[in-house]
């Protein structure tokens, strides 16, 4: 017989014995939608919190960061014009790539002359670290940056990348990011998700699958908020007043006891019981949460809820309602960008005003954000990211846009144990492909889940005959931008 | 670690030792083992070589590397020449050749991973392999842990799955009178021995819903318990089974269990969600077939392969080919609309389809084997790579599933027709003196890739009828012509289109959105298909005339909307000649190429050569002129002699209005306006309208100037001159309204309408013959009528032709045989079914065997793997297959009852919906990862009465349902609770949670909105403000889904209802046997706060004020347990029921009519536990 356990992706699990486990693992949940990953009950929460070396379940050693900013920059940004400046391109700019190195196929095909970048770079903060004009107000965060140029993905179409980027795997329906922190770390918050995607407006090519739970238990599933309103789908109540709304649950809590003795005690209804208390909670804890007419004046300013440019509001909404959900324990909070009337960071043309506009919308507030955490203490505990699903080429396509490239781009860390200041891995002299330090989507996930205290390759799930992991079989963490 | 490139040949030891003296260093090389090395050379290893292995490669290509990479150690200079999955690393004496150096120059692999090294390490490892990779002797290290190595054999021999299934002997058991069945037996068995008691029978009223949930998914009627509960028969309950099994909803409810498995969706996902089109004719295949009990043998033939059974299922009333239907479960998968790297994509779809059809049928993983050969179980590499060559021979479509058996029919009646009058026509021929040369051997030449004049009969493919039965054949005689027939003799041999099959209209149904630019192409029952072959050059020319499209399909691949460069696809119009594609991106690539005729049009294709320049081609074309030269002068001789002059046709342009005025025309109304149109003036969203030229009339008059608001209302007539008629046919071009006598075109005599024709709805203007000879002389005028003001109220004309045929003698003989062959024609023409719905079905294409990805790698293929079935279960031996796919084959073995996976695999799919869990609980995975059966015995018992049995799925479900197992109460009792408190052996029927689909149809039944219509197109989803994101359907769907039960809900990917997911629906990504049962709060929140579920509820409500009109509360109160949880209730509940009832109402109006305090009643029941779950 097979030795099992010689396979590193191997781990037995016996069949569930207690309510919860069964729970967690007979459950298979899928896809986003609002709401269902409201933490309901401790069988998916906070006290899955295992000894290090149990299976699947962080966290494994101690963990730098408790919960993670994910700020989505939804269509590719140029890693030449915003964190990687490349002279070459001002040399010779207009000149055909072709003379310089072996130009990929891309996805248009309609590859042009080598493009220089329309934005100047300067150096700023202690670490002297080069940041363009586009982004003023992150530049003068920058000694809190760790920034990445030597990232890589696989995929030069948007949904496959979206999906690598997301789930760690191309295919649709797998398990995001955010569930899986939440599936290996459980919630701190028992009425709000445990990850929930603020949508600015601008859901990724792929869908809502970017957020699902995969094969994970429905409760590990981005819940989609609105940065306004209600925020999120089924969360008012639709009696007349609260009082008869307690009045039906009452009469409901009652007929349930009742039915009880017909069916004989079982574990999966007295959780479905025990749901509606907690059911009940949420809908005063969300309104609590999205409100932030109570902050002050000067940090809404700083945000940019005044702005005069609508795309930056949302934005701006989007990061103090993210730090308002932070303080209130929940584990992941991905951002996606809000519609800037072009189209998302995929600048195929207008590279000068579609840049602009998107760096606009989110410069101010992405800058306000760390500021605050900052301020009130909790950057050394929340993990920043700010990533794209992949770069775009040094050459243009037509005469003012740039392709996808996938061969080697910029992302950057900030807080949760992050070395500040650090500059990491290096693109070639055209910023075309990553050559030193290169970094993959898995290395990114695996670094990301260290700094939370969870060993990658440990944190897995048995499904369709393997243990799944967030990083596949893949995947190194990059050690130099830990602190 | 076996490689699976054959080692290079070393290439001169002698050059290496050139090289070695050169470099002052001396040193015989040895192939295989270690080189005695000089001294200075070792120490050149040593000091330079050994330490950029150490610190670049031993991490993970070492002994002692945590996990060994690609089947490849450096450690040593054996394990060096052995090399990985991809071949020997280096080859002594020449850099160039080593893969070592490849991968480190990045070229072909990117070692090491993490970044280049520098040059000057690049230079010393070249040097080194240069000098012939010199290594001292050193004994190979080996490594502490032992590493597995794969033995199918002996995987196989000690699992249980792959051992035949045996008929147990039934079991004894202490209580003889519990079972009902040996089924109760094996239960009773085990319990038995567990010292357990089972538990008390479940009383009528829970079976009874347990029953209606799990056979049809809705709750029983008031009517139907009372029935029930009236009926004291020993037999009640089998009449109840009986009559449910027999119910149309059975095969909604169990089609819906068949949906997840077969990840059923009705768009592709990914960035644009594109259409599935046509998804929906396979959801209501399953669910027909299900209701037909179709034995399961045929279900999975029909599945593989039912597209290619001689005699296909035909739907017993409409008559059309049910099987092919089965085929378009292979292509519910995501796909991609512009993929870069398209043989990556193919292989990903691949892994999909064989990944859902390997879980679905045998409960394997069989996609684990994708990369390396299976972790745990006896599945290889090998195995994986057999059957895509199944997938690799096998295509996309979209089918003509209606009218492809009758049109078959006639296709072969035509055959016969055409070959009988071309004998007789020939043999005519010979006795006027005139003999067809004999046939020329097809040309030689490399650059030829087909050639229709030397296509074999397997070669000759195409999805429908209309390029006949083969190639024509040069000298072969062709009848064209309707009114006036003209026979035409081959010049030279081509495949092509007869044009008899003109007017072919093939339906999609229920379309959101489809950015395809391949959909757009008529190619249903229309397409000739290559065979397939591999692209050597970038340019492929292919000799063909008349009109449409050629689209190049690379390694069988369907492209959504690309690619974005739109290389593959390339328009054909006009003149005979060749048409060249510039498909650079994919030379290496295995491709096959499609022509499709346009509309109504003629495409004949030749041959197709690559790599040639114009030079290139006009010598082919020399060639060909050359051997057909005999050809020629036999036809114009033919012909003359058949047609009289040759068929000559005189034509008259009558009117086609490119003056741009209706001069000599009379105008009236205000339709038609002052002039004619153009494509600018009638708008864009009318389309191309295919008129002639510039100029055309269209009484749409929307142009400036025009009303734009009046559309259709507007009214008039167009009227020529008068003329005289001295033609055999007037033709022309119409489009427009298809009112009779409204919006038309009339021929007018003495100012009647003797002839008229009329648009099809649809301003698309295509080609109308009047046949006028029984009119010669007569004065005539043609008038153009728009007398309709509803939708379609205009009419289009163009291009007005008078044709006449040239007099010439023309043979009584001859004139006899044209006569007779175009009567039959006719009369099959007649029978030609031209209207049909599509569905997405397979294809058979070239047989193709597919090579072994090394490591999945797509870009990296290595040999080439015979198609067959599993190794373990039919051994690795090709299948034998005579022409295409072998889908039929690969059918047959996953059927052979000696097949010990696929019997076990369904029984225990149906064990698992009725009992809550599988006797193996991971349904979809019987291998060493998944869990073993409790009741091995008892899983072989109903694979072998399955077997017996006919393969019938019903029959099996009604034999556990009708077991004293099935119909225990889901009341444990305490000491089996204590022994078995997982239940693993079954002491009690567990509590079931319903799914999200039946918790909505029990709504929509108890609200008496359900509307039972079955089948068609999906309804739209509703769309709510939280599902966002490209390719958001324009329009929402009714919150209520119109009332249609779940499984006609459209199934968008990206758009994916969240009621459904809340409550586990799965997402449409792979087979999925078994449903997530989770229990989160979003699901008490939906049933709370819901706008569906608060408006549903109202409706109950107000059904139960009409159904009890009497102001009784108790009674109402009892009906709503009747019809919402099939019982009454107890005293207790009723009395909790009334107290809420009259507290609510204070000083208003009294609780009975109230229907606001009702609604909330109604609300509060279906936020009950027993609401959705199953006693």
């Amino acid at each position: 017989m097979t030795n099992l356990n010689s396979y590193p992706c191997r781990r037995q699990q016996s069949l569930p014995t207690t309510r919860r486990e069964m729970l967690a693992k007979c459950g298979v949940g899928f896809g986003a939608v609002a709401l269902a990953g409201l933490q309901a009950d401790r069988a998916f929460g906070g006290d899955d919190i295992a000894a290090p070396g149990s299976a699947g379940h962080g966290p494994h050693f101690r963990p730098r960061a408790k919960n993670v900013i994910f700020l989505y920059m939804d269509g590719g940004p140029s890693q030449v014009d915003t964190f990687d400046p490349k002279p070459m391109l001002d040399k010779h700019n207009g000149e055909d790539p072709g003379r310089f190195f072996k130009v990929e196929a891309t996805q248009f095909n309609n590859n042009g002359k080598v493009l220089a970048s329309p934005w100047k770079f300067q150096p700023y903060g202690a670490a002297g670290i080069p940041v363009s004009d586009l982004f003023p107000h992150v530049a003068r965060c920058v000694d809190e940056l760790a920034v990445v140029r030597s990232m890589t993905s696989g995929f030069p179409e948007h949904t496959f990348a979206n999906y690598f980027l997301h789930t760690g795997s191309a295919l649709q329906g797998r398990p995001s990011m955010g569930a899986w922190v939440n599936y290996g770390l459980g919630s701190e918050c028992r009425n709000l998700p445990g990850f929930v995607v603020l949508n600015g407006g601008l859901i990724p090519p792929g869908g809502l699958d970017c957020f699902g739970s995969g094969f994970l238990p429905a409760s590990h599933q981005g819940s989609v908020f609105k940065p306004s309103g209600t925020g999120v789908a089924n969360i008012t109540p639709t009696e007349s007043s609260p009082a008869r709304q307690r009045e039906k649950l009452d009469l409901i809590s009652r007929l349930d006891s009742m039915a009880m003795a017909r069916f004989g005690r079982h574990d999966s209804l007295e959780s479905a019981i025990k749901n509606y208390e907690l059911a009940y909670a949420m809908q005063m804890a969300v309104p609590g949460v999205m409100d932030v007419k109570g902050e002050p004046q000067h940090l809404r300013r700083a945000y940019g809820l005044e702005s005069k440019y609508e795309p930056t509001r949302i934005y701006a909404a989007q990061c103090l309602i993210a730090r308002r959900m932070i303080e209130r324990g929940v584990r992941f909070i991905e951002l996606t960008c809000p519609k800037v009337g072009g189209d998302r960071w995929d600048q195929h043309g207008n590279l000068k005003a579609g840049h602009e506009n998107n760096a606009r919308a989110v410069d101010q507030p992405i800058a306000a954000l760390l500021q605050d955490l900052r301020q009130r203490g909790m950057l050394d505990e929340t993990l920043v990211v700010w990533a794209g699903e992949f770069g775009r080429t040094p050459f243009a396509q037509g005469t003012n846009g740039r392709d996808h490239n996938q061969y080697g781009f910029t992302v950057w860390l900030a807080g949760g144990g992050v070395k500040p200041g650090t500059i990491y891995g290096a693109t070639d002299e055209w910023g075309y492909k990553a050559v030193q330090d290169r970094a993959e989507m898995h290395d990114l996930h695996a670094t990301m889940l260290h700094l939370l205290g969870v060993e990658h390759t440990r944190s897995t799930f048995r499904f369709s005959g393997r243990d799944m992991r967030l990083t596949d079989v893949h995947g190194h963490v990059m050690r130099d931008i830990v602190a | 670690m076996k490689s699976v490139f054959p080692p290079k040949p070393i290439r001169s030891t002698i050059r290496s030792g050139v090289v070695a003296l050169a470099l002052g260093v001396g040193f015989s090389v040895g192939v295989g083992r270690a080189a005695a090395a000089s001294g200075s050379a070792v120490e050149f290893f040593e000091k330079e070589v050994r330490p950029l292995f150490v610190k670049h490669c031993f991490q993970c290509h070492s002994v002692n590397a945590k996990r060994l990479e690609a089947g490849l150690l450096l450690d040593s200079r054996a394990g060096q020449l052995r090399g990985g999955d991809s071949g020997p690393a280096i080859v002594p004496g020449n850099a160039a050749e080593s893969r070592l150096i490849q991968a480190v120059r990045y070229q072909d692999f990117e070692m090491p991973p993490k970044g280049r090294l520098p040059d000057k390490d690049i230079e010393t490892l070249s040097r080194w392999i240069e000098m012939g990779a010199p290594w001292p002797e050193e004994a190979e290290p080996t490594s502490n842990e032992k590493r597995e190595t794969f033995d199918l054999e002996q995987r196989k021999s000690e699992f249980w799955l792959w051992q035949p299934v045996v008929d147990p002997t039934p079991p004894a058991v202490r209580n003889a009178a519990w079972p009902r069945s040996q089924l109760d037996r094996h239960i009773l068995a085990r319990l038995d021995e567990a010292g357990i008691q089972p538990a008390a029978d479940a009383d009528r009223t829970a079976l009874l819903r347990r029953l209606h949930f799990d056979l049809i998914g809705l709750p029983p009627t008031p009517k139907e318990i009372e029935a029930y509960l009236a009926d004291a028969d020993d037999n009640a309950t089998e009449r109840v089974v009986d009559r449910l099994l027999d119910s149309p909803h059975f095969g909604e409810r169990w089609g819906r269990h068949w949906l997840d498995l077969v990840r059923y969706a009705e768009s592709r996902g990914h960035e644009f969600d594109n259409d599935t089109p046509n998804a929906f004719h396979y959801r209501d295949y399953a669910i027909r077939a299900l209701n037909a009990d179709v034995p399961y043998d045929q279900f999975v033939r029909e599945h593989i392969a039912g597209d290619l059974l001689t005699e296909p299922r035909l739907h017993p009333e409409k008559k059309f080919n049910e099987s092919i239907l089965g085929t378009g479960f292979w292509h519910l998968g995501e796909w991609v609309h512009s993929p870069v790297d398209i043989r990556k994509d193919e292989a990903d779809r691949f892994d999909n389809m064989l990944d859902v059809m390997s879980k679905t049928f045998l409960g394997v993983t069989v996609a684990c084997a994708r990369c390396h050969d299976h972790k745990f179980d006896a599945i290889s590499t090998a195995d994986y790579y057999s059957l895509s060559g199944f997938l690799q021979s096998s295509d996309y479509r979209q089918a003509r599933f209606e009218s492809m058996e009758q049109n078959r029919q006639v296709a072969e009646a035509l055959a016969e027709v055409d070959a009988k009058f071309r004998r007789r026509l020939e043999a005519f021929l010979e006795s006027r003196g005139l003999r067809r040369p004999g046939p020329v051997k097809p040309l030689e030449d490399d650059a030829i890739v087909f050639d229709y004049a030397a296509m074999s009969a397997g070669d000759f493919m195409q999805d429908g009828f209309i390029f006949g039965q083969g190639p024509r054949r040069a000298g072969a005689a062709r009848l064209e012509g309707g009114a006036l027939p003209v026979i035409r003799v081959e010049r030279f041999d081509a495949a092509a289109n007869d044009l008899i099959w003109t007017g072919l209209e093939s339906i999609t149904e229920g379309s959101v959105h489809n950015k395809s630019a391949l959909e757009r192409l008529p190619k249903s029952g229309r397409t000739l298909r290559s065979p397939t072959f591999e692209l050597k050059q970038g340019k492929l020319s292919c000799l063909v005339e008349g009109s449409g499209h050629i689209v190049a399909c690379v390694d069988s691949h369907r492209l959504i909307a690309g690619p974005l460069h739109g290389q593959t696809i390339k328009a054909v119009g006009g003149k005979a000649g060749w048409v060249t594609m510039d498909l650079q991106r994919y030379v290496g690539h295995r491709i096959h190429l499609e022509f499709i005729p346009a509309k109504d049009a003629q495409l004949s294709v030749r041959l197709a050569a690559q790599g040639l320049d114009a030079a290139g081609l006009r010598r082919i074309e020399r060639q060909l002129d050359d051997v057909h030269r005999d050809f020629g002068v036999y036809a114009r001789k033919a012909e003359t002699i058949l047609n009289g002059d040759g068929g000559q046709v005189e034509e008259r342009v009558f009117a086609d209005f490119e003056s741009g005025t209706y001069e000599g025309w009379t105008v009236t109304g205000e339709a038609f306006g002052a002039i004619p149109q153009t494509l600018q003036t009638i708008g864009s969203y009318q389309g191309r309208i295919n008129g002639v030229g510039t100029w055309f009339v269209n009484s749409h008059n929307i142009r400036p100037g025009g009303d734009t608001r009046r559309g259709d209302r507007l009214k008039g007539t167009l009227t020529s001159s008068e003329f005289t008629l001295d033609c055999d046919t007037v033709e022309f071009l119409v489009g427009g309204g298809a009112h009779q006598g409204k919006t038309c075109v009339n021929l007018v005599i003495d100012d009647e309408p003797v002839l008229s024709a009329t648009g099809k709805n649809n301003n698309q203007m295509s080609l109308h013959v009047w046949d006028v000879r029984r009119y010669a002389g007569r004065k005539a005028r043609i008038r153009v009528v728009d007398d309709h003001e509803g939708g379609w109220g205009n009419i289009g004309i163009d291009h007005i032709v008078f044709k006449k045929r040239k007099d010439g003698q023309v043979d009584a003989g001859a004139r006899e045989i044209v006569g007779a062959w175009r009567a039959e024609r006719e009369r099959l023409s007649k029978r030609i079914v031209r209207r049909s719905r599509v569905a997405l079905a397979m294809m058979d294409g070239s047989g193709e065997d597919d090579r072994v990805l090394i490591r999945g790698n797509a870009a990296k293929p290595g040999k080439v793997e015979p198609r067959h079935f599993l190794t373990a279960i039919s051994g690795s031996e090709p299948m034998d297959i005579k022409v295409g796919s072998g889908r039929l084959e690969l059918a047959a073995q996953i059927n052979d009852p000696a097949n010990p996976l696929t019997s076990r695999v369904i029984v225990n799919r149906i064990w698992h919906h009725l009992m809550g869990r599988g006797i193996v609980s991971t349904v979809d995975d019987f291998g060493v990862l998944g869990q073993r059966p409790t009741h091995p015995k008892l899983l072989d018992h109903l694979a072998t009465r399955f077997l017996a049995g006919g393969r019938s799925l019903k029959r099996m479900i009604k034999y556990i349902v009708m077991s004293r197992t099935y119909r225990m109460s889901s009341r444990a009792g305490d000491q089996a609770r204590e022994v078995d408190p997982k239940n693993l052996l079954w002491h009690h029927q567990p509590p079931r949670r319903l799914q999200g689909e039946v918790i909505r149809d029990s709504l929509l039944a108890l609200s008496g909105r359900l509307d039972r219509k079955m089948f068609g197109p999906p309804e739209p989803i509703h769309l709510t403000a939280f599902m966002d994101g490209r390719g958001r359907p324009r329009n929402s769907g009714p919150r209520d889904g119109d009332g249609r039960r779940s499984i006609y809900i459209a199934v968008r990917r990206n758009f994916l209802s969240p009621f459904m997911l809340t409550f586990d629906t799965p997402v449409p990504f792979s087979a999925m046997g078994r449903r997530n049962v989770s229990n989160v709060p979003a699901q008490s929140l939906i049933l709370l706060n819901d706008p569906l579920v608060v408006e549903l509820s109202k409706r109950w409500a107000d059904r139960a004020l009409e159904s009890v009109p009497e102001a009784d509360i108790t009674e109402r109160v009892e009906w709503f347990y009747l019809t919402g949880f099939g019982r009454k209730p107890t005293a207790k509940e009723s009395q909790a029921a009334v107290d809420f009832l009259s507290s609510g109402t204070g000083g208003r109006r009294s609780a009975a009519e109230d229907s606001d305090l009702w609604a909330d009643f109604a609300h509060i029941l279906v936020n009950a536990k027993e609401f959705i779950f199953l006693r």
